[in-house]
């Protein structure tokens, strides 16, 4: 983890480090624009007739 | 800190940990890879038994039950057993990497987005962006009350109410990172969302045929009440086609709202929970927080429609039909890594009450949806 976590005095377990969440969110958002440009690009194909339903197995 | 270490820790905390681990150690490693091909092998089973239990139990006295069985079924089903196997000899967690449900959720999202005409999006944004400010805050001032009349963690009544009254993990990660939660609190959180998820897929759409709501009224409710964006698509799924393309835009409508929550809450930790001198959040965490396959899924939208104005009715069907193989592959995967990656180890350590405060806000989530959607979905068709 980026920055060390220890348990505060009182026992209790410590926060997420926010560089943490940071580049926790940064990944989730790389992921989200991924998901759009990989669907996106199969309407593409499909409306090109490049894949067909015959490409998925079974 | 070693890579043996960095495992045990993905194995002990949430999502959010999980992400930060699988970033640092590389997406395309060994594990990455076994835990892809294990939700593959599981979709690839999870179709072929959609496609052939129909065709087995024709002539039997199943034939009924063989027909009605939808894949989102078999996927979760097959999930949870390939879970309980890789459990068991101690795999999961060492491949859980590659258990990406979020990816293949919003994959499976944007190309459905394709077969939803954006004039249906049109007419339906109206009563599902009020349906959303409704439940949410609604269902959000419920479950902060309730947690704190059983006095829960302000920060863990945080995550909650966003949990149940967004749309589940994504609400919950967001949540987190706005009021600094403890990775314990996220990772149970999660769980919870899980746990009420899996059975409100197969419960609400039979309660929706039993109540005889229609096919819009349905789709609203499933996509105002159920949390997660993944368990709405396979409840939708299950309900039908109409059914299925409502309530993926309610729940969209919901995701684009998270935005919103987190910079609300972040503004209320910082000044009247933490007073914290960090200041104001900035407008521009709005668009950081957006989800932006809210965005693949309008455009998919409009490439459909204007091709649909265009096309030859032999290449429209072509176009159609590949796009609801691509959709329903995509979402199968999807389904099957929900089953992956339950885990029940974190609840344990819970306690009962956060379990009591959900139950009860899922309840009131189901009432307060049932009630908005039959108001505002009445007479609404595609």
């Amino acid at each position: 983890m980026s920055e060390k976590s220890t348990p505060s005095p009182d026992g209790t377990p410590p926060s997420t480090p926010k560089a943490d969440v940071d580049e926790a969110r940064s990944f989730a958002l790389s992921e989200d624009w991924l998901a759009t440009i990989v669907g996106l690009v199969v309407v593409a194909l499909a409306a090109a007739g490049v894949i067909t339903a015959d490409w998925i197995p079974l | 800190m070693s890579a043996g270490a960095d495992q045990n820790r993905a194995t002990e905390q949430g999502p959010l940990e999980d992400s930060v681990v699988s970033l640092r150690r590389g997406l395309w490693t060994g594990a990455f890879l076994a835990g892809l091909a294990a939700v593959v092998v599981g979709g690839l089973l999870a179709r072929y038994l959609a496609v052939h239990v129909p065709e087995w139990t024709a002539d039997g006295g199943l034939a009924e039950l063989g027909a009605a069985v939808e894949y989102p079924v078999y996927a979760i089903a097959i999930g949870l057993l390939l879970n309980a196997v890789l459990a068991a000899t101690g795999v999961r967690d060492r491949i859980a990497v590659g258990f990406r449900t979020e990816f293949f959720i919003k994959t499976g999202l944007v190309v459905l987005g394709a077969t939803v005409l954006l004039s249906v999006i049109v007419r339906a944004a109206g009563p599902a962006i009020l349906q959303g400010l409704l439940l949410i805050t609604g269902v959000f001032a419920f479950t902060w009350w309730f947690a704190g009349k059983l006095g829960l963690d302000d920060k863990l009544r945080a995550l909650l109410a966003s949990a149940v009254s967004i749309c589940g993990v994504s609400a919950a990660i967001a949540a987190a990172g706005a009021v600094r939660a403890k990775r314990e609190q996220l990772a149970y959180t999660a769980s919870l969302v899980i746990l009420f998820a899996l059975p409100s897929i197969f419960i609400l759409p039979w309660l929706a045929d039993l109540l005889g709501l229609s096919p819009s009224v349905t789709g609203a409710w499933l996509g105002g009440n159920i949390d997660t964006t993944a368990a709405v698509t396979a409840a939708g799924s299950i309900a039908g086609e109409e059914p299925l393309q409502i309530a993926s835009i309610v729940k969209l409508t919901q995701n684009a709202l998270i935005g919103f929550v987190a910079v609300g809450l972040t503004a209320w930790f910082a000044f009247k929970v933490e007073r914290s001198s960090e200041g104001a959040p900035k407008a521009v965490e709005l668009w950081h927080r957006f989800p932006k396959f809210v965005l693949g899924f309008l455009a998919a939208s409009v490439l459909a429609t204007v091709y649909a104005e265009q096309a030859s009715a032999a290449n429209l069907e072509q176009f159609e039909s590949t796009i609801k193989v691509f959709r329903d592959s995509f979402l199968t995967l999807a389904f099957v890594s929900i089953g992956l990656e339950f885990k029940v180890t974190s609840l344990r350590e819970a306690g009962w009450r956060p379990i009591g405060v959900f139950a009860a806000a899922t309840l009131v989530n189901i009432g307060l949806a049932l009630a908005l959607a039959s108001i505002l979905f009445a007479g609404f068709t595609l």
